[in-house]
């Protein structure tokens, strides 16, 4: 898994985001971090995206190379068409309008010294937007969508509120220059389970009323099978599995989704709550998960390998690419779990030799 | 979780519970008033016993956990109750007497394990610290045992390890470590307070395996405390849900899960959301926040946000009652799965209350 390749990609012309072989790495003394390796989707209009994987796979980076922040360092970000990396600062801050970001801790990422109400109307005021009656006035509505009622909360500071109320904020705040796309990083992560579900529910409501679309990040895949009309599996900075999320949930066919899978039904959150419907899902895919492998030097091949049940020598020397497994569904493996396995892998199968190209 | 019978000490069995918890109160004097974050809780423990204790932030569940262990501020704490901990009554103890039971006798694991260790010393020291202290080892007994520990706790080379800092591990490594900390001198007692929350799905999956695979080899008793109903289903012998400082309902998981009385941990429940379920389904969420514990309204806390509230939950608050299975005991008026409970839940769909819409059907 963890592968290369754009076969997952769809109409250009349809998509609101398109992201092109997204490369994203920082430097760690005189070597690299790879963060985000040669990563391809796009999202529709209207359509929610869950980008799933665990902490360090990539998954925020990826979130946050969207609104160039920082910029990649290579690859292209098509938003509307027009590619976001090739833009001035000017330009960019205007495009940033467009695109919210809601973070994981919403306590954090409000000026802890400024009031509800201030917080609310400054994207309005750094823009010139409407009068300061008028901004107040859409500061009301806005808190009102999210349940939250202005006279008893404009005046307050973020310390006074709980994370859930924090969050409403947050979502209320986003929605204040009318953007097209949020990117919600680790949204529900910090919240107990009654308060995620009023969370889920508010974006949901959101997301339907104002026409959004969404990049949902997030390591929980219940809560990811919730929100999105697509997900993309994530591991190390690569790709491993894109579908429909029916398809995904019901047939997860990279042994990594798998074992994300079976984890999340042994662990937190989404337990007691059936077992998940693909097949031959064992307590075995998770016993072989160790740490991560470094990100400054990844294995050859599939980054995946290490900690692959299904590995073989193909997985060394070749790195997977992206194809089509099932309408629609797509992975990123040499021996995909239901599925043919890809022709490299027979290749080197009938040659013997794992180096022939 | 029967099998861990087979690990008995001999000497060990003992048929008094190890923990009985008797009516404890925990209140805060706080400038805003008095904080009742644990109100009447009593619940006892038996030996190689797991009990997980559920609830929402703010439910009272980590400050029950600590009032268990003593570990509470000096001063404007209200404490009544007794927690008899194997024959010892420790709300009654010196803080002399509790530090020769912290860490040997009940030993705890917190949430999250990078504070919970010390950032400038290496982590073999803080593992055998402990050691020498309360088990008087020699310096090289204790290391000895320190890489024994890491090892049962799933740490690749531990004897190199023990030099590394709290920083050179990941968050679920770390975790592994305060519980090789927390295990060292053979505690009768784990006080696991949301030992995952804030770690990955496979690396808390890993760790709550490593907790139970422990507690079955030690014949441990342990506290799981958690938000997360997922987690204790299949750990714990005995979950107790916890409301505004009170236990609500409390029984045999197996029991609790299947019949459960109170609304509250129906609506808990519900409030997962599940990999069964359709993509954009909305989610049965519980509504309004858990009331101050500092201004308690009366009758049954939970009657603001109940879908089966009538006016007597408003004015009277129900006791903890036993329903038909041993062992489980609920505190509601118009329990799930009763006639009264349906009809309450009828009434009040016909009159269009929030709450009651809001649990779906």
């Amino acid at each position: 898994m963890a592968g290369s390749g754009t076969a997952q990609l769809r109409d250009p012309a349809a998509a609101l985001v398109r992201v092109e072989n997204l490369v994203v790495e920082f430097p760690a003394g005189s070597r690299r971090v790879h963060a985000v390796s040669d990563v391809s989707f796009d999202v529709f209009p209207g359509e929610t995206l869950g980008i799933v994987g665990e902490s360090g796979c990539g998954k925020s980076t990826t979130g946050r190379a969207l609104l160039q922040l920082p910029r990649p360092t290579s690859g292209k970000v098509l938003f509307e068409g027009k590619d976001l990396t090739s833009l001035s600062r000017e330009e960019m801050r205007q495009h940033r309008t467009k695109i919210q970001i809601i973070f994981q801790d919403p306590v954090s990422s409000l000026y802890p010294r400024r009031t509800i109400a201030q917080l609310m109307v400054e994207p309005l005021d750094i823009w010139k937007i409407g009068t300061p009656e008028e901004r107040l006035e859409r500061a009301k509505a806005m808190l009102t969508e999210v349940s939250l009622d202005f006279e008893t909360v404009s005046w307050r500071k973020p310390y006074e509120f709980s994370i859930g109320q924090c969050q409403r904020i947050s979502i209320a705040r986003a929605l204040m220059l009318n953007p097209r796309l949020i990117i919600c990083d680790e949204p529900v992560s910090a919240l107990d389970v009654s308060v995620q579900a009023q969370i889920l529910n508010l974006l949901e409501d959101m997301k339907r009323r104002y026409g959004l679309t969404l990049v949902f990040i997030s390591h929980d895949l219940a809560v990811v099978k919730h929100v999105s009309d697509r997900v993309a599996v994530m591991f190390l900075g690569k790709l491993c599995e894109v579908a429909d999320s029916t398809s995904l949930y019901a047939q997860p066919s990279h042994p990594y989704t798998r074992a994300l899978l079976m984890a999340s039904v042994i662990s937190s959150r989404a337990v007691a709550r059936t077992e998940p419907s693909g097949p031959e899902v064992s307590r075995k895919d998770l016993e072989t998960q160790s740490e991560l492998p470094s990100s400054i030097t990844p294995p050859s091949g599939c980054r995946y390998r290490t900690r692959c049940p299904r590995a073989e020598a193909v997985c060394a020397a070749r790195e997977p690419i992206m194809r089509e497994i099932r309408p629609n569904h797509f992975v990123a493996c040499h021996f995909p779990i239901g599925a043919p396995p890809s022709n490299e892998s027979l290749a080197t199968n009938t040659n013997g030799d794992a180096n022939a190209r | 979780m029967s099998p861990k019978r087979h690990f008995v000490d001999v000497e060990d069995v003992d048929e008094r519970p190890l923990l009985q918890v008797d009516s404890l109160v925990t209140h805060f004097q706080t400038s805003h008033g008095v904080v009742r974050s644990v109100d009447g809780v009593s619940f006892t423990l038996n030996r190689g016993q797991t009990l997980g204790i559920v609830g929402e932030s703010g439910s009272g569940k980590t400050v029950l956990s600590r009032s268990v262990m003593g570990l509470l501020p000096p001063n404007n704490v209200i404490r009544e109750g007794t927690v008899m901990f194997a024959g010892i009554d420790l709300a009654r103890v010196s803080h002399q007497e509790l530090r020769g039971i912290w860490g040997a006798q009940i030993a705890m694991v917190f949430q999250d394990p990078v504070t919970a260790l010390n950032p400038v010393v290496r982590v073999g020291r803080q593992i055998t610290e402990s050691l020498r202290f309360h088990l008087g080892m020699s310096r090289s007994d204790a290391k000895e045992t320190a890489v024994a520990l890491l090892r049962s706790v799933g740490i690749p080379e531990p004897e190199e390890r023990l030099r590394w800092y709290p920083y050179q591990f990941s968050g679920g490594m770390c975790q592994r470590i305060v519980i090789a900390i927390a295990l060292s001198c053979g505690p009768k007692l784990l006080l696991a307070d949301e030992p995952t929350t804030g770690l990955d799905v496979t690396v808390a999956a890993q760790i709550l395996d490593l907790l139970s695979r422990l507690q079955q080899e030690r014949y441990m008793s342990m506290i799981l405390v958690t938000h997360d109903l997922g987690v204790v289903t299949g750990r714990a012998d005995v979950v107790a849900v916890m409301y505004a400082g009170k236990i609500v309902e409390i029984g045999p998981t197996e029991t609790l899960f299947g019949d459960m009385k109170m609304p509250y941990t129906e609506a808990l429940f519900k409030s997962a959301p599940r990999l069964a379920d359709a993509s954009h389904s909305m989610l049965p969420s519980i509504p309004g926040n858990p009331p101050n514990p500092a201004r308690l309204p009366p009758g049954c806390r939970f009657a603001e946000r109940c879908p089966y509230a009538q006016p007597r939950c408003r004015s009277e608050e129900p006791a903890l009652r036993p329903a038909s299975a041993p062992g489980h005991l609920f505190a509601c008026w118009y329990p799930v799965g009763t006639p009264e409970g349906a009809e309450a839940l009828k009434r009040n769909r016909a009159l269009g209350t929030p709450a009651a819409a809001g649990l779906g059907a």
